[in-house]
């Protein structure tokens, strides 16, 4: 075998093992790189910096521990800028896992920041996933209603920043993080008849498709994957997991590229030799 | 006594430093299928799948059936014990006899979300069709928005072209769109080819970056 | 019934649950012999309309225009309680998943069979951590039942559930590395669209690129600008494309479920 079609069988554990180099060196030493923000994300913020007074967010969670990398951030740079804008949120999760992760999330952001449960934010609790296109129809006609409680079993009247949230006119802002193709359900039922603004946040695999609501002026902004996470980083002037992340994306990137053209290097170059003989 | 046995529990400092070691040890259980398949892999596998179950079951009962419905009934709403019937209706599933029982409850909820397909495709496509009428030249636009309008058409009704298959793909009128299609594609699937390598990306660093982080302490 | 008559509020939680347990046997036993009394050649209509009522509920109240002032027709308010019903019933449908795996291990387990000490493990993590969460439902005061939680949550959990989805990573560099191969013209194209997309999406494409200008006809030419311009333009134009035939698709599946026209292994059983 020559070196060129040696090039094409390098062992599997071999590739494992540079992988793991070349996303651990800049981890242990900051590579800086800059971060350029894309206008989906810039999209995103300023729908953010727009909720009106009077008004709440709803922070949407579908990602479980599968996404966490991904997701975590992304909810972790929105919550912490409707805090420091003061804008009044709400959380809803629809997974079990994500229920508890941006529960913990939101708490240690808002002793950081010295917010209040129940009147700067909220926590609604976990619904089934199965239920979200049910809740959907429900809510926009009574949102305390259709949620019923909180995080802790208490009724929404009961809390003080959910007085006077009572349609879907009083929500300013919906962002919707998740690992699947939930987007289309709000889109429908919510943005479609009552053009309540809506942002984005999914994991990099689904971002391509994001682009097409985007386009129609169906959500406002999107953050794609870690790296939209590090871009709104960016925008707060932060420098938090996303952020040191990215360096590590930009190595491992160049490595597959670097691999697949070694492989296609040892491709050409035996069916070179091939056709030769 | 045994207050004083597990009096480390108390402190959160005890647990959570526990915590991050079992999950260390839990993801280089997981790590070592990268090497080849071994028992300790399938072990982790195992518990986390009943871990993930015990705690779903648990945050089902926590945050849904408690507050949502046994609440209900202790508080006088008697009539939800009826949710228990409906939900008692699934597990028909598992005997041969009386299967068609569980179809009946199936069949109501899918219904439910087969009735709400009219709302749903109107709320998302109407403003994707509108969008999709894009100007090829109009006032205040310039060559960059021009081009792009003009690639976004092509692109659009080659795409739509190549899945058209009512009709054979014969005639040139037919063919040439078709390809065009099928070449403007590989722009779609390099870009997904593209999003998913970050994306699984950036979930390995995120475990690479707890392993270094926060168990080992050698990452910023 | 019980629950309904001869239960005070403020009983005990167990006189509530037997309460309950008593309620199901009665309605679900009434409900159960009702359906007994239904033809056998009669059941699959049956099963239909149920079907077709319950899609009639979202596709009336889409149809029938709503008062100009509140929005709402006379089943807007229906809608809620549908919505807080169903909330109930899938929640009582999480243990069809549960009693799968218990069967599963369970079978593996009771027979010793290889690797029963896996399916042990199963059982041993479901009831520690189920446990722990009412452990800590019932102290909500105590430091001790949280701390067990959050300890178990964040060490197995969350943990193990990150690690299984990341060792994708290692995989998708081994297949593109071996699978991608530049065979066609086509084959190039995407390879080309897929490096530009890559390397402009992470902060090392800004930097290659970072001596072109940053406004002009210059910066047209950087990575991050043609990768988003890629996303943008024809990613997003080829994706509208893909997206409405998805969406005729379904439907025209939906249109068939709710009219029970769906033919499949399950629909075609006897009843």
């Amino acid at each position: 075998m020559s070196v060129f079609e040696k090039l094409q069988h390098i062992d599997r554990r071999i590739t494992y093992l540079l992988l793991a180099v070349v996303i651990a060196a800049p981890l242990i030493w900051r590579l800086r790189l800059p971060i350029v923000i894309s206008p989906s994300v810039r999209g995103a913020y300023d729908a953010v910096e727009s909720i009106p007074e009077g008004k709440i967010a709803i922070v949407s969670i579908f990602w479980a521990s599968g996404t966490t990398a991904e997701n975590q951030p992304q909810t972790e740079a929105l919550i912490r800028h409707m805090f420091m804008r003061r804008k009044k949120f709400a959380i809803l999760a629809f997974d079990p896992q994500g229920n508890k992760f941006s529960y913990d999330l939101a708490v240690r952001i808002a002793g950081e920041l010295g917010k209040k449960y129940g009147t700067d934010w909220v926590h609604w609790g976990y619904r089934p996933g199965a239920n979200f296109i049910p809740l959907l129809q429900s809510f926009p006609h009574d949102v305390q209603g259709a949620i019923g409680t909180d995080y802790y079993g208490t009724p929404l009247t009961r809390i003080p920043m959910m007085r006077g949230i009572k349609k879907i006119r009083d929500i300013g802002l919906i962002a919707e993080v998740t690992p699947s193709r939930t987007l289309e359900y709000w889109i429908a039922f919510i943005y479609g008849p009552y053009r309540t603004p809506l942002i984005y946040a999914p994991t990099a695999v689904m971002a391509p498709e994001g682009f097409n609501p985007l386009d129609a002026g169906q959500i406002k902004g999107m953050l794609i994957g870690m790296k939209g996470a590090a871009e709104y980083e960016s925008l707060l002037d932060r420098q938090d997991f996303a952020t040191r992340g990215a360096g590590a994306l930009s190595t491992s990137h160049m490595l597959i590229i670097a691999l697949i053209v070694v492989g296609n290097i040892g491709y050409i170059s035996s069916r070179r030799r091939r056709l030769q003989s | 006594m045994v207050n004083e046995l597990f009096s480390w529990l108390s402190d959160s400092h005890i647990t959570g430093t526990i915590g991050i070691w079992l999950a260390a040890f839990g993801t280089l259980a997981i790590y070592s299928i990268l090497y080849k398949e071994n028992p300790v892999y399938r072990l982790a596998e195992h518990a986390f799948i009943g871990a993930a179950a015990g705690y779903g079951v648990y945050m089902t009962w926590a945050q849904i059936l408690k507050p949502l419905w046994w609440d209900k009934i202790t508080g006088g709403q008697w009539y939800w014990v009826l949710a228990l019937v409906a939900g008692g209706m699934f597990y028909f599933i598992y005997s041969q006899r009386y299967l068609w029982i569980s179809r009946i409850i199936f069949g109501a909820l899918l219904g439910l979300i087969a009735g709400s397909a009219f709302k749903g495709f109107a709320g998302v496509n109407i403003d994707r069709i509108h969008a999709s009428f894009k100007p090829i030249y109009g006032p205040g636009m310039g060559l960059g928005d021009v081009l792009n309008n003009v690639v976004f058409i092509v692109v659009l009704l080659t795409v739509m072209a190549y899945f058209f298959f009512s009709f054979e793909h014969r005639s040139a009128a037919r063919r040439v769109p078709s390809s065009i299609g099928r070449w403007v594609l590989m722009f779609a699937f390099g870009a997904i080819f593209g999003s998913t390598v970050m994306s699984r990306m950036s979930l390995l660093i995120g475990r690479m970056y707890f392993l270094l982080h926060n168990w080992l302490h050698i990452a910023s | 019934m019980f629950t309904g008559w001869l239960i005070r509020p403020g009983a005990p939680q167990w006189i509530w649950a037997v309460g309950v347990l008593c309620d199901f046997l009665i309605f679900g036993g009434a409900v159960f012999l009702l359906l007994q009394l239904v033809p056998v050649h009669y059941r699959k209509a049956l099963v239909a309309i149920v079907t077709f009522l319950a899609g009639l509920i979202y596709s009336v109240e889409f149809f029938v225009p709503g008062d100009p002032k509140t929005g709402k027709n006379f089943l807007t308010g229906f809608i809620e309680q549908v919505a807080d019903a169903t909330n109930v019933v899938y929640a009582f449908a999480l243990g069809l998943g549960v009693y799968s795996l218990f069967r599963f291990h369970g079978k593996n387990l009771a027979r010793k069979r290889q690797g029963w000490h896996n399916n042990l493990a199963f059982f041993v993590a479901f009831f520690v951590m189920m446990l722990a969460g009412f452990w800590q439902d019932l102290t909500p005061s105590s430091a001790m039942s949280k701390n067990t939680f959050n300890m178990l949550f964040d060490g197995t959990v969350a943990a193990l559930g990150a690690a299984m989805f990341s060792i994708v990573g290692f995989f998708i560099v081994s297949a593109a590395y071996r699978a991608f191969r530049i065979r066609s013209a086509e084959a190039t194209l995407m390879l080309a669209a897929a490096f530009v997309v890559m390397l402009g999406q992470v902060p090392i494409g800004a930097y290659i690129t970072n001596g072109l200008p940053a406004a002009g006809l210059g910066s047209l030419f950087r990575l991050e600008n043609v990768s988003y311009w890629i996303l943008n333009e024809p990613n997003m134009a080829a994706w509208r494309a893909i997206a409405f035939g998805i969406e005729v698709g379904a439907l025209a599946m939906a249109l068939r479920t709710w009219l029970s026209l769906e033919r499949g292994s399950f629909f075609e059983r006897e009843l």
